[in-house]
């Protein structure tokens, strides 16, 4: 127990020094906040991002890591968890062409199962890709390095609008319970536009 | 261009050719709505079509939504409403088997005479000997006792009600008429025109008449929703239609007693005299706010639970006890309240309550005033709608199935077994 605690300070340690030299296994911290747009009803959409990706530097191009974040859609807002890769073409320059993917699940936990009487409201989340390609800019020191990035996203999720039934069996073709459910099954394709920090 | 290295530049054009793919295809949201719901439908049938042919007698099968349960010796008999009746081998509480069904549409209600089973099939009433519940046989049919469901009678034609699932589909996300973060989240919430209506899976539930049969002095009495039928059954394999008596309104349950007939309804308890077996009697009504549940008796006393819930409008919940020591004028002693208490059962002093989704209480009942004080068990995790103390068990009817408990120890309930269903009750 002590041996695997002073291996984590170690790395925690050393990870800390490590930040401005971009070596390899060092952590970086990815912030990002942006606009999400997409077309739902025949009608635009546009919602916002946030996201905070934590990992280490790969290689000199590579970088992986793990995200949590915001996204809001109509009548719900998810919080994406998954991991995420980023590549820089050109590391050794000031402005490079960067590529990334993010992939998880976008998960409903911040909404809450509404109740009143024998009507139930909630909200499902479901899983979540994103490509995204843009442009980062190191400071002059060096330290961090600014990004804007275009990009995918695909998420997967769902509604759901129940009122139990009371006293009578259930039938078939109907959710055990429920005397009416309406379901709604979403699959946002948006385009993102991000702006954020890399440190 | 030095910095590149040829498996990352590989890798790099495949995911910027799969990107520039995907945001050019499209950015259009996918919306699949469905919206499923439960409904009674009318439908008319023609009774010739049903009198055809005998009922069918069919191997044992799992229980759906079970109605009514019917103890007689060895042997359960639980109704699968507007299907027909299975048979259950109940020698052994521990183990019951499914011996057989006998498949009746439109049943609802049963009783057994004598190795005589009286079941309903829509407007006749049917006579199954069951001496040997191995080997059915449906002897008599009397046709058009129960004439109130006639829609036509010269053409044969009644209406039942069916219990259908449909559904409506669309590719709208409902209640969002465009916009984003900054302007108009809301909307109507109304389905759009695309929806198309659909029948899908679908069952026949607890709809039509709603029959409910009990024997006492040779005579067979059944209530629907607004009368009394009685039936001579003396010739047992040959039943006879006596009389029809107007009830009134929201009749529920019959519960026999010392000649007396106590009849439930959604507006109060009506209690008959069948000293005369072949023309009950009214003596009193006892009318209270709005039950749903039955009534169980003793000599002195009646009990009887009163429940707030969706078709019991402006209930309480209450066990009430009535005085019924002068039958003409049965007065309320006390009520206690309740959780939201469902079906009755009375085995001596011992009194068991479903308390729906809170469990199932039971009480000492011997002294009538202070039933509160003599709680025996509260068992919680007993979700149950009604009871039956039966010889040798004591039956629960929950919204998982059928369970029976050995109670020969009034202060702690033993289970012995339990039937699961496949279309839980909703508590």
């Amino acid at each position: 127990m002590k041996f695997i605690f002073c291996v984590l300070i170690q790395i925690l340690v050393m990870s800390q020094f490590a930040f401005g030299q971009k070596a390899v296994g060092s952590y970086f911290h990815h912030i990002e906040v942006g606009i999400t747009s997409g077309r739902l009803n025949n009608s635009p959409r546009l919602d916002y991002t946030l996201q905070s990706l934590h990992g280490i530097q790969l290689d000199a191009h590579n970088k992986l890591g793990f995200f949590v974040g915001l996204d809001s859609y109509p009548k719900q807002v998810l919080m994406p968890l998954g991991f995420g890769w980023r590549n820089t073409l050109s590391p050794n320059r000031r402005n490079s062409l960067s590529f990334g993917l993010d992939i998880g699940y976008g998960s409903s936990w911040l909404d809450r199962k509404e109740l009143e009487g024998n009507f139930e409201k909630w909200n499902e989340g479901g899983f979540m890709v994103s490509p995204i390609i843009g442009i980062a800019r190191k400071s002059k020191n060096g330290a961090l390095a600014y990004t804007w990035n275009l990009g995918f996203k695909k998420q997967f999720a769902s509604t759901f609008e129940g009122v139990r039934g009371t006293g009578v069996g259930g039938v078939d073709g109907i959710r055990p319970g429920y005397d009416s459910i309406f379901e709604e099954r979403y699959v946002f394709n948006s385009l993102i536009l991000r702006w954020g920090i890399l440190f | 261009m030095k910095n590149f290295n040829s498996p990352s530049l590989a890798l790099i054009s495949s995911l910027c050719f799969v990107f520039v793919m995907i945001l050019f295809s499209s950015c259009e949201d996918q919306v699949s709505s469905t919206y499923t719901y439960r409904t009674m439908v009318p439908v008319y049938l023609q009774m010739s079509d049903f009198r055809t042919n005998e009922a069918l007698i069919e191997p044992g099968k799992q229980l759906e939504n079970p109605g009514k349960i019917y103890i007689y010796g060895d042997f359960l008999l639980i109704n699968e409403p507007q299907k027909g009746i299975h048979i259950l081998d109940n020698s052994n509480p521990s183990s019951p088997e499914s011996l057989n069904f006998i498949k009746i549409p439109g049943n609802v209600d049963l009783a057994v005479n004598s190795n005589m089973l009286y079941a309903d099939n829509y407007l006749d009433l049917l006579v199954f000997d069951i001496s040997n519940p191995r080997a059915i046989k449906q002897v008599q049919r009397v046709e058009d006792v129960f004439q109130n469901m006639y829609t036509d009678a010269s053409s044969g034609t009644f209406m039942t009600l069916k219990d259908t699932i449909l559904t409506a589909e669309s590719n709208f996300m409902r209640g969002w008429w465009g916009g984003n973060i900054f302007w108009n989240r809301g909307g109507m919430l109304s389905f759009s025109n695309d929806a198309a209506s659909s029948g899908g899976g679908e069952s026949y539930g607890q709809g039509g008449s709603m029959a409910r049969f009990t024997l006492m002095n040779a005579h067979l009495y059944a209530v629907d929703d607004y009368s009394l039928r009685v039936f001579d059954v003396q010739n047992k394999e040959l039943p006879k239609f006596l009389s029809t008596i107007d009830l009134g309104w929201g009749i529920e349950t019959i519960f026999p007693f010392q000649n007396k007939l106590f009849i439930g309804s959604n507006t109060g308890m009506h209690i008959y005299d069948a000293t005369e077996p072949s023309s009950p009697t009214m003596m009193s009504v006892y009318q209270h706010v709005t039950a749903c549940d039955p009534v169980v008796v003793n000599e002195n006393h009646a009990f009887v639970t009163l429940r707030s819930g969706v078709n019991c409008r402006f209930g309480v919940d209450e066990l009430q006890v009535l005085d019924i020591t002068n039958l003409y004028e049965p007065k309320l002693l006390k009520s206690y309240e309740m959780l939201n208490p469902h079906g009755l059962g009375l085995a001596g002093d011992m009194l068991y309550l479903a308390e729906g989704k809170h469990g199932l209480k039971s009480f000492n009942v011997a002294d009538v005033l202070a039933i509160d004080e003599n709680q025996l068990e509260f068992l919680k995790s007993l979700k149950s709608v009604d009871i039956i103390p039966g010889p040798k068990s004591l039956i629960v009817i929950g919204p998982d199935g059928v369970c029976q408990f050995d109670y020969s120890n009034p202060n702690r309930l033993v289970q012995l077994s339990c039937i699961n269903v496949k279309n839980p009750v909703v508590v």
